[in-house]
This record gives structure tokens, sequence and C-alpha cells, in this order.
């Protein structure tokens, strides 16, 4: 059996998938907007959006967690950087080196910021097929001039469509390098380059192959477009990502 | 009388590095209704051969007709004529869903998305997967993905299907699978082209057999016929017939 991973689109009956792509996509621009501006009480009310809707879409947390465990270290390198970076009252000296209480709330915030804003990319990746998000990406380019919308739609789409097969991809050159003692290996830039030298070459692999069996079935930028279908539902949803963005920019 | 040749191929010579490999002047015609066994050694040609009966390589010299239209003049006519099941499933499926992925191939011929529908809801029916049409192609077992690759190539509704090593990676139960598909398939009417190291198992259903070697046409005759000679071109002989016994049929 295959996997799939944290940004694998799934079909189910949640909400989300419900949404026509254009309002989805609009509502969660508006909702990664307003994350990077809002205050503590807006910041709370999104995140309890987020986890409902994640809930909804049944989005398991522990295999989520591990498959983000990168990116948390990313968010520990931002909380340590700004705790140390920003002026305030001191909570913690080592070495010289001092923590500010400002610092770390202000490092919280930012990762919690950025957290959500992966999270509605993971919601979004995860309740939206590419081909739907080709068409919303089409319909949105139609009244821009000098713009191939089929083209840069279709762009769009293989990208959606690559990432989720090469982190699968990666995940595979990973595990069979671990079966033969990688982890032995302790210089990290020749650990970097054992892994991203078979990664490059079988991603270059799969396009090759993809492009060929696409080919073969007779693709080009002139297909039969998807049905879009709106109903009250992505109305009212644009609706409250319209208030919630306006409440956070007003509160900031 | 086998009437006019749906496919022609004519001194076809393919040259990858100037060296003269790949193929060296096949010559041969492909009528209606056959089943067509291809065998030969590892790097003798058949998929090289194959992509230019689909009209994705173009000859470096000599000719492919399909349906009277040769592919250089119009590619497209042969790819819609000609449906190439690749070896591996993986990097064939691009659709998110398996319901998806069928309906990519009439997407691209422009159909209207009612004789989609009909196309997808047919060739789920043929290749039995009508309870798998929400999953996602990844969570899919190999037998279960090499039928959807099957599927997605039938929608179309070609004239030929050629199948490039069809039964590497699958279990028995898949294969039997395989074999009633690709049985159900010629007695409708489909012209069958298959590449096989695995020969006994639709040694019955092959109307026809061809072996290739380094690039050449070496054997073009009726199963039987060529059975004792197979080894000389590296093709393993079936073991019934080594034994002196009757080639039984792999269906159930």
């Amino acid at each position: 059996m295959g996997q799939v991973n944290a940004f694998t689109y799934v079909e189910s009956r949640a909400f989300i998938n419900t949404l026509d792509v254009r309002y989805k996509l609009v509502c969660m621009s508006l909702l990664s907007l307003a994350t990077l501006k809002a205050s503590l009480p807006v910041l709370i009310l999104i995140t309890a959006m987020v986890l409902g809707v994640a809930a909804n879409l049944r989005v398991r947390p522990v295999p989520l967690l591990s498959a983000l465990k990168p990116f948390f270290l990313l968010l520990a390198l931002v909380f340590i950087s700004r705790s140390l970076t920003t002026p305030g009252e001191t909570v913690l000296d080592v070495w010289g080196i001092t923590a500010t209480r400002q610092g770390a709330v202000a490092g919280s915030l930012v990762s919690w910021r950025f957290f959500l804003v992966m999270m509605l990319g993971i919601i979004f990746s995860r309740s939206t097929k590419p081909t739907g998000v080709k068409g919303a990406v089409q319909w949105f380019l139609r009244p821009v001039p000098f713009v191939d919308q089929a083209r840069v739609a279709v762009m769009v789409s293989l990208f959606l469509r690559f990432l989720p097969m090469i982190l699968l991809q990666a995940s595979e050159v990973s595990q069979a390098q671990r079966s033969r003692c990688s982890a032995l290996e302790k210089n990290p830039i020749k650990q970097m380059l054992n892994l991203s030298t078979p990664l490059l070459r079988k991603t270059f692999q799969s396009a090759d192959q993809m492009a060929d069996a696409m080919a073969a079935r007779c693709y080009s930028d002139d297909r039969t477009d998807p049905e879009f279908f709106t109903s009250t539902c992505d109305t009212a949803a644009l609706g409250v990502c319209l208030l919630i963005m306006a409440v956070s920019f007003l509160s900031s | 009388m086998k009437g006019e040749a749906l496919i022609e191929v004519k001194k076809l010579y393919h040259d990858y590095d100037g060296q003269g490999s790949g193929i060296q002047g096949i010559s041969l015609k492909i009528f209606r209704r056959e089943f067509i066994l291809v065998a030969g050694r590892n790097g003798s040609g058949k998929s090289t051969f194959f992509r230019h009966l689909n009209a994705l390589l173009m000859p470096t010299s000599g000719e492919v007709i399909v349906n009277g239209i040769s592919t250089r003049r119009n590619p497209i006519s042969a790819t819609k004529s000609v449906g190439l099941v690749f070896q591996d499933p993986d990097t064939q499926i691009v659709g998110e869903t398996v319901f998806d992925d069928i309906a990519f191939g009439p997407e691209n011929l422009k159909l209207s998305r009612k004789t989609i529908e009909e196309r997808v809801k047919t060739a789920l029916a043929d290749l039995g997967l009508e309870d798998l049409r929400d999953r996602s192609p990844a969570s899919l077992s190999g037998g279960e993905k090499r039928r959807l690759a099957i599927a997605g190539v039938m929608a179309m509704e070609p004239e030929v299907l050629v199948l490039d090593e069809p039964f590497s990676n699958l279990d028995h139960a898949g294969t039997l699978d395989l074999i009633a598909c690709l049985e159900k398939f010629h007695h409708a009417g489909c012209t069958i082209v298959v590449a096989t190291h695995e020969i006994e198992k639709v040694f019955t259903l092959a109307t026809r057999m061809i072996i290739l070697d380094r690039g050449r046409l070496v054997a073009d005759e009726s199963p039987p016929v060529l059975v004792k000679q197979l080894e000389t071109f590296g093709v393993r002989e079936p073991c019934a017939s080594r034994f002196g016994l009757e080639i039984m049929p792999w269906a159930r």
C-alpha cells in the first residue's frame, strides 16, 4: 500500500471539502493575512476555527505533528532568536546571553502565527483537488491581459501534484539510507548530500516519466475545465473570513 | 482475411545515442482484434517500440502509420487510437482520486462533462474499481493501481491497448484479475499488444507472438510455433512446454 502524507488531498464529506474552490482560495488568503496582523483574542478565535476545521477534516494530530518536525525546528529557531534579540526584562542569563520576557512573548506569537498559516495550507491542500486549484487559478487570471491562464494554471497544478510526491520520495530515500546506518555519519553536509543526490535524481526521473505518461494520454493546456458550484455556504464562509480580517486589522 | 492494417510499421529505426542502439529496421503490421505477445531480453527495444506506436517517440528513420495516418503527420491521432499503459503505474497516475485519474484522459480530449462521467463509470465497472472511486490512488495496492492505470487509458476508448510489462510486481490474485480484464477487452473487440517476460500468463490468449532482440524483429509467428525457440532469444520457455504438457490458460 502507498502512503498518504499531510499535504495529500483526501476525499471527505467535511464542510470545507464542499466549498467552491474559488471561495476557499480567497477565504484561506484572507485568514492568512488576518493571522499575520491578529491580536491575541483574534489569534485565539482563528486557532479555534482552524482546529475545528482540521477536526472536521479528520486530520490525525500525531502523524501530522510527526510530519511537521522540521517545521517545528524552524519555529523553535524563530522563538529563540526573538527571545534573545528583543530588549526587555531579563528572564534567563547564561554565559552573558540573555533572554527577555518580551522576546519570549513576541517569539511565541510569531511562531503561533506561522503555525496557523501552515495549518491553513495543510487544510487547503487536504481538502482541495489540484484540478480544482488549477481551475480556480485559471478563473482568477481570466481578466488579466497578456497572461496565458491555462499555462499558469497547469504549472500550479503540477507543482501541487509534485509536492507530496517529492515529500514521499524524500521519506523513502531517507528510510533506505537509515536502514544502511546513515545515522552513523555525523557530518551534516555529507548527510545532506547523501540525501539530496538520489532524491534529486529520483525527482527528475519521476517528472520525466510523468510527462511521458501525461503526453500518452493527450495532455494539453486545452482541456475540459472543472465545473464550479456556488452555494450560500460559500458566501457565508467568505463573509465570516472578511469579518475576521476586518476585526484583525482594526484591533491591531 | 485480416483486412486493412490498423498499425503499419515501415523500416522503423530509432537511435538513442548515435551508435545504433534502440530500434533497428522493424517492419510489421498490426490488424484489428489481434492479441499480440511481445517478448525479448531486457534492452531488446520493447518499450521504445511501444512509445513509437503511441507517438511518444518519433522515428529516426522509417514510419509508423496508425489508421492510415503517419505519426509524424498527426501524433495526436495516434495517441488517441493507441492507449499505452506504462510499466510503473505510480508515474502514470496523475489524479487525486481514482475517479479524477480516470477522467484525466477524457478531459484532455475536451469531452463534455456528461460524456466524461459516463466513460469513467464504464471504466470503473470494467476494471472492478467502483468501490474505490473516491479513494486516493496513493492508498491503493499494486494490483489496484495497475487496474487504475488501465482504466485511465480505456476511458479514452482507444482502438489498441498496449501494455508494457503489466504483470511486474503483481501478486497471484492481481495477475489473475488483470488477465481476466485483458480477456474481456479482447472479446469486446479491442486489439491488445502486451510485452512480458512471463509469457505463460497470456500464452493461450495471444493470437500472435513477436520477439525482439537488440532492436530487431527476429520472430513473428503464432505462439505455439515459437514456443520451442524462445530460449534462443533469452525468453524463458513455459514450464508446461518444457515437460511436454499443454500450456493451460491463466484466467479464472
